[in-house]
């Protein structure tokens, strides 16, 4: 019977072109060139041209122009316009540097388009700069007070020693810290690819009565549970293929992390995996509000923007406490916020990048069997008078 | 006479007794009452808001919630629905307009053949022949007119052989040529596979033309039954029209 159905279903989302465009073409259309935007203005070569007025700060401003080619960046002329970043060294610029009691001024005027990578290398090289006037500096007080001294361990005088625990406070590395920075930010933008689904299950059972397709549907020897299940299904497949962009960069980032940093290439492939699962729990979860507020507001298109506005809060607030989770404090009440629909499966991620893997995995799996379970409840409580005139 | 389970029922593939049903405490039937024998052709008929379509939705097994008797072959409606005994064709209903005609029917074939292919293929050959619609049938329905629109849902309905087919409004809002196709598609099934026919309609012609016997529902009460010759006759009219405005008093 499933398969009829699916057959009917994929049938005429073949033909409904409209539909077929904007929920699984575009998606994996846009979401791969948003990338290459993005990706294309980090790439793009921040251009630096330096000024200098005073002679004798020449060997600064080499050094400097050094630094800032060396990281990536473009140094013009002074009177190029191209130059996003202009740094001048000021006359007496030299002279200050072997004053003691005196600071050394560049200026730098920066063009507010300036990228972050611009500031970053401008940063990187004012550091190298500083690094370098203090280095003279000390060599040169250490000269008058006739002291030995190492000048590094003058101006860098803490040593760190850096070390990772999971929130089972056993030791890990610099890349678990690095996968919960990435996982917060993957549960934060993954709310957003399920909310197609809301639409989908909507127009499948309202879209029939609207139609004038339903009666008939529901006059057959089929129980209305097989006919949402059925429209459920159907929803959560093309939903699921909305997703496929998302999912698509998701893994090429969490991939190239295991290729080109510390970060195992074993742990990045299993994360893609549940990430996965992630998505299909969310689209579950987005199924499931739907049924549930379509069986209370009934199936009318006012009701269709109603759930579909109440839907999209639930997943807004579980994006947003993404960003704030904080897996290591999962005791209660905190643990009261996997109530909140979309949340269980945020906290499933984090908790398991975080360095316990078999909790987020019971959490994960609890969550997806609960919603299952309440799926079928709600189906089952659909009756083909309330779904054809409530 | 008896039901697939063994009961009598003597001859009735319809029996509806003191149906009542309410929505939102606003009452919509309150007192119907009517015998559909096997085989005959019946008619319901009634002024808008009579209750008709509410009738048949609860013989159709969708409206489960009532009060009253109704067995559809001694089976409670939704028991007859989901032993697909019966066929129910809604009033103002539409095939799926992307799919096409043959795509229409085989999606229903094989819900009521529950997935046996030879089956669902014997009941599209049958519904294609009862649609009737030539080359158009290979073509999506939202390419067809109203009037085919319509042969295609009556074919849908009638191609299972249902023993019981419960047709709301059949032929409303069509034209002449297309409402007389359907009434002799009706008609010519209802002989050749004696099957039974429940059907609402306005048109006193037609029900005149088509129904063996006829029930009156107004205000969500049975009036008056009989056949079109014994209402016309009781109440002192020249025809069924007559009979219907003399009984309903709308005029």
């Amino acid at each position: 019977m499933f398969k009829t159905f699916l057959w009917k279903e994929f049938t005429e989302l073949k033909r409904d072109k409209k539909v077929l465009i904007g929920s699984v073409v575009l998606p994996l259309i846009i979401f791969p060139i948003l990338g290459v935007v993005v990706f294309a203005s980090q790439l793009s070569t921040p251009v630096f041209s330096v000024l200098v007025l005073d002679p004798h700060a020449e060997p600064y401003a080499k050094m400097l122009e050094g630094v800032i080619q060396r990281e990536g960046g473009e140094v013009v002329p002074n009177n190029d316009t191209a130059a996003q970043v202009l740094i001048i060294f000021p006359r007496g610029f030299a002279t200050n540097v072997s004053n003691l009691s005196s600071p050394v001024t560049v200026r730098v005027e920066t063009s507010v388009s300036a990228n972050a990578k611009a500031n970053q290398i401008l940063d990187d090289a004012l550091y190298n700069l500083t690094l370098t006037i203090a280095y003279q500096r000390i060599n040169e007080l250490a000269t008058k007070a006739n002291v030995t001294v190492n000048p590094s361990l003058i101006w860098s005088p803490l040593k760190v020693e850096r070390g990772y625990l999971t929130i089972q406070s056993k030791p890990t590395q610099a890349y678990s810290a690095l996968l919960v920075d990435v996982a917060r930010l993957i549960a934060f933008l993954l709310f957003p690819g399920s909310t197609p689904v809301v639409f989908y299950v909507v127009e499948g059972l309202i879209g029939e009565r609207e139609r004038r397709t339903l009666e008939a549907l529901l006059s057959t020897p089929t129980k209305v549970s097989a006919i949402i299940y059925s429209k459920l299904l159907v929803s959560l497949l093309i939903g699921f293929l909305s997703s496929l962009g998302d999912l698509v960069g998701v893994s090429l980032l969490l991939l190239s992390l295991g290729l080109y940093s510390s970060v195992p290439l074993a742990q990045a492939v299993t994360l893609v995996a549940f990430i996965i699962g992630i998505t299909i729990g969310n689209l579950l979860v987005a199924s499931l509000l739907t049924l549930i507020f379509m069986y209370v507001l009934g199936g009318s298109s006012k009701s269709f923007q109603l759930i579909s506005l109440v839907v999209t809060t639930f997943g807004l607030l579980a994006s947003f406490y993404a960003l704030a989770f904080s897996p290591s404090f999962l005791s209660f009440p905190e643990t009261l916020s996997l109530l909140m629909p979309f949340v269980q499966f945020s906290a499933s991620l984090m908790v398991y990048v975080a360095g316990n893997p078999l909790e987020g995995v019971t959490i994960f799996s609890a969550s997806v069997l609960i919603t299952l379970l309440l799926l079928v409840l709600v189906a089952s409580r659909f009756s083909s008078e309330r779904l054809l005139l409530k | 006479m008896k039901d697939i389970q063994g009961n009598t029922t003597d001859g009735l593939a319809v029996s509806v007794r003191n149906l009542r049903k309410s929505f939102k405490g606003k009452m919509v039937l309150r007192e119907v009452t009517f015998n559909v024998r096997e085989g005959e052709v019946f008619g319901i008929i009634g002024p808008n808001g009579a209750g008709k379509t509410t009738t048949l939705r609860i013989l159709s097994g969708i409206i489960t919630e009532y009060e009253g008797d109704v067995k559809i072959f001694g089976l409670t409606p939704s028991e007859a629905k989901l032993k697909g005994l019966m066929s129910y064709m809604p009033e103002d209903s539409f095939p799926y307009e992307r799919l096409t005609g043959v795509e229409n029917l085989w999606f229903f074939a094989m819900i009521y053949a529950k997935g046996d292919k030879k089956l669902a293929e014997e009941y599209l050959e049958r519904g294609i022949k009862i649609a009737d619609l030539g080359d158009k049938i290979n073509e999506k329905a939202s390419s067809y007119s109203r009037g085919m629109k319509r042969r295609l849902m009556i074919a849908r309905t009638l191609m299972v052989k249902p023993r019981l087919a419960i047709l709301d409004e059949p032929t409303s809002a069509l034209d002449v040529i297309s409402a007389v196709k359907i009434r002799e598609t009706i008609k010519t099934f209802a002989k050749k596979e004696n099957a039974t026919i429940l059907l609402s309609s306005h048109n006193m012609l037609e029900v005149d033309f088509m129904c063996d016997r006829v029930a009156l529902i107004n205000s969500g009460q049975t009036v008056i039954q009989g056949t079109p010759k014994e209402i016309v006759e009781a109440t002192q009219t020249r025809n069924l029209e007559e009979a219907f405005i003399k009984v309903t008093n709308v005029v």
